[in-house]
């Protein structure tokens, strides 16, 4: 029996009726799935399946914290969104600190399930008496950053605020969701289901305290977390540099993308990485709870910044070879400001660029900017050209994949993406394992669905070998576990706090008996079961195709040069991980007998028939 | 192990350019005063975030403003820290107004001001602050 961790209790929100109901959650259906990811993959299987698209009212979008968010677990304020994503038809879903999470647990709230759409802008406040729609009309065309300002006027300093900035309610497929200033959800284009739905704004005050079945074990077992991190030499690094540490790690590794992927070592990488921001940050601000406090805030032409976080120094920076860590950090401003994914703003700009470059695009087809590769002045023009569906940007608007479909000439082969997700920031021509866990993501190429580039680097480069896609399937395996409680998977992968402890937490907060290997195996019930919404949805294996570029167009410099994938011993790779799922090998698709191993029946009579 | 003795005037120290920002301190707060996990059940707020850190936390006043205001006695002075007589407190929040340092706070559910103890001596917003931002220090 389910004794803390989750309330039990979700809202169901009904923007075309105007309605907010409460909705009881099932004990089994919590446990079966876990909370965050599992319950948002469930939710998405049941009521938004068939829907057409990502735009259509009958969508729904789903935030949902986990079974440790808001408790004594370091890191601890995680929140999933959930959709069918504008970028690539499929389920997708992104991860989001701040402080949403807490306060929703704290109002009574395991999550919110949003439906139908808003004639006018609405937003939603989420309190202890429950929760009610409000006019946004005053808010709609602002900024997520002054949409956060201006309803702290009318709510308070102490209310935790998720929004949308234009870039969302433009629709482009790769708006974000900010919540509390410094934390986005940025994958699969959230924000614009959120714009469509006209829901400007989440906002949420708790004052509850959220249960858990055993407080003073917790207070063990994070004693026991927090001390291990804190004894860890490498916390001084994460001070220091937080996640930007990685661009120096990446410019050796010869895997940092550069000029959209024509080369994995960038000539300034030392201007825009951990050495750099460790000088110019004004801070470093932790999540609920963590000791690593990777967040670094700056100030940027004026403009105060939480970033530039890894990925988003790769995208405004090198991968549009931009060698100005301060014009990096303030297009991350922009990008926050207008509501829009850093990796995937930057990937579509770094797509026009190289057009621009290979005289795929004329001059007076881009207003006659300048968009050679490193003019910071393009980045920063093209950014609010995108969000407000200006000239060329209505086109990267809508993502690089339908981005190079609508310019043609050519320009498909410069467009990097999987499935329609923007591929985020590893060159994988000599990381056959990250290649793997790119091609195959169910919500397109996201390096978190599965980090497996460490461990190309541990074991071999050029190896294709068995254990590559046996360590690929269980982190797809070990990332959802920490979306589904609710937590960050950064004390883990960065300082090695053991996992077996994630699983003591969960007993400890929920009362639930669940060891880390029954935790996993729900994990891969979740995988399955995402994979099965992409087949419902027309997804195939012969959607999980890496961008013709990592198999044919060599690094062209660095100790790597010469590199590709090799397109056979790849396909090779592929058939070996379908056949470790006990996927048909030849659709990619879980087999009958999969699912029902993972009493997924429901599921697999839905794709296979029967029942 | 700092105990309290006479004479010796205990109080929390905080070093803003030390601080995290991750709130340990205010949910060990709620969990020592109330075993709640609510950051608003706590005796020291974490404001400012995520630009500054400013920690709202009782100075533990030679001569407390909120004691002065308190018609009940419910507030007293114990080895030098301020301390609530809940059994007397009649829930009026003049205390809460009376604090120069906006650090005596309300409990919304109880309907009781919240303030820090010290915690017997051993805070544990100090114990768990992982940057030793939040300090014990002793004056005579």
């Amino acid at each position: 029996m389910v004794k803390g961790g989750y309330l039990g209790r979700i809202l169901r929100v009904d923007l075309s009726k105007k309605e907010v109901r409460v909705q009881e959650v099932d004990e089994e259906f919590m446990v079966r799935y876990v909370g965050g990811r599992g319950w948002t993959a469930r939710i998405i299987w049941d009521e938004a399946l068939e829907v057409p698209g990502a735009f259509d009212p009958n969508n729904k979008l789903v935030v949902m914290t986990g079974p440790l968010t808001g408790t004594l677990t370091p890191g601890s304020c995680k929140v999933t969104l959930a959709s069918i994503s504008p970028a690539t038809n499929l389920y997708g879903d992104s991860n989001v600190g701040g402080m949403l999470g807490i306060e929703l647990k704290q109002a009574g709230f395991d999550g919110i399930i949003i439906e139908g759409a808003a004639e006018k802008p609405v937003y939603l406040w989420v309190s202890d008496k429950g929760a009610e729609l409000r006019s946004a009309d005053h808010l709609w065309g602002l900024g997520s950053l002054t949409t956060e300002a201006e309803l702290k006027k009318e709510l308070g300093n102490d209310v935790s605020i998720m929004s949308i900035g234009p870039g969302g309610e433009n629709l482009v497929s790769f708006a974000c969701v900010t919540c509390d200033y410094g934390n986005q959800a940025g994958r699969t284009g959230m924000g614009a289901v959120m714009g469509f739905k006209k829901l400007k704004a989440i906002v949420a005050k708790g004052g509850r305290s959220i249960p858990v079945a055993d407080l003073d074990t917790m207070k063990k077992l994070y004693k026991e977390a927090i001390s291990y991190m804190v004894s860890k030499e490498d916390l001084k690094v994460w001070w220091e540099q937080g996640l930007m540490q990685v661009i120096e790690w990446a410019q050796e590794a010869s895997c940092l993308p550069t000029r959209n992927f024509q080369s994995g070592v960038f000539e300034h990488a030392d201007l825009i990485g951990g050495k750099a921001i460790a000088k110019m940050k004004k801070r470093s601000v932790a999540c609920y709870l963590c000791p690593m406090a990777c967040k670094k805030l700056l100030e940027a032409r004026g403009k105060l910044v939480i970033g530039p976080e890894y990925e988003t120094a790769v995208f405004l920076g090198s991968n549009v070879g931009v060698s100005s860590l301060e014009d990096v950090a303030y297009a991350n401003w922009l990008c926050d400001e207008l509501g829009l994914d850093t990796i995937s703003a930057g990937a579509v700009i770094a797509f026009a660029m190289e057009c621009f470059e290979k005289n795929l695009l004329s001059s007076n087809e881009v207003d006659g900017l300048d968009l050679s590769f490193g003019s910071s002045k393009a980045v920063f023009e093209l950014l609010n050209m995108i969000a407000w569906r200006r000239g060329l940007g209505a086109i990267l608007a809508e993502g690089v994949e339908k981005a190079a479909e609508k310019l043609g000439r050519g320009s498909e082969k410069l467009a990097i993406h999987v499935k329609g997700l923007e591929v985020s920031g590893y060159d994988v021509r000599a990381a056959p394992a990250m290649a793997l866990a790119y091609a195959t993501a169910d919500i397109g190429a996201h390096h978190n669905r599965a980090w497996a580039i460490t461990y190309d680097l541990k074991v071999g480069r050029e190896k294709y070998t068995k254990d590559k896609v046996e360590w690929v399937i269980y982190l797809q395996h070990v990332r959802p576990l920490f979306d589904c409680l609710g937590v960050c998977r950064l004390p883990w992968v960065e300082l090695g706090l053991d996992l077996k402890l994630y699983a003591k937490l969960y007993q400890a907060a929920t009362g639930v008996h669940a060891t880390l290997d029954d935790l996993l195996k729900r994990s891969e019930r979740i995988y399955n079961l995402t994979r099965a919404i992409g087949a419902v949805r027309g997804l195939t294996k012969e959607k999980d195709r890496l961008p013709e570029r990592f198999f044919s167009d060599p690094l062209p410099e660095g100790p790597l040069k010469g590199a590709v994938l090799n397109r056979e011993l790849f396909e090779e790779m592929l058939s070996m991980y379908y056949e470790a799922r006990g996927w048909d090998p030849k659709s990619g698709l879980p087999s009958r007998q999969k699912l029902e191993a993972l009493e997924l029946k429901d599921v697999s009579d839905k794709l296979h028939g029967g029942g | 192990m700092v105990t309290f003795q006479s004479g010796k005037h205990l109080k929390l120290t905080f070093d803003a350019s030390k601080c995290l920002g991750c709130r340990a301190c205010q949910i060990a707060c709620a969990t020592q005063l109330f075993s709640s996990l609510n950051l608003r059940e706590s005796g020291i707020r974490v404001n400012g975030l995520p630009f500054n850190s400013n920690a709202s936390f009782c100075k533990q006043c030679r001569e407390p403003a909120c004691m002065d205001h308190c018609d009940l006695n419910a507030i007293y002075l114990s080895g030098g820290v301020v301390m609530i007589d809940y059994d007397s407190c009649a829930g009026c929040k003049v205390c809460v107004k009376a604090c120069p340092y906006d650090a005596m706070f309300w409990h919304e559910e109880k309907n009781l001001p919240i303030k820090c103890n010290l915690c017997n001596g051993n805070p544990r917003c100090v114990e768990v602050c992982p940057t030793h931002a939040l300090e014990v220090e002793e004056e005579w």
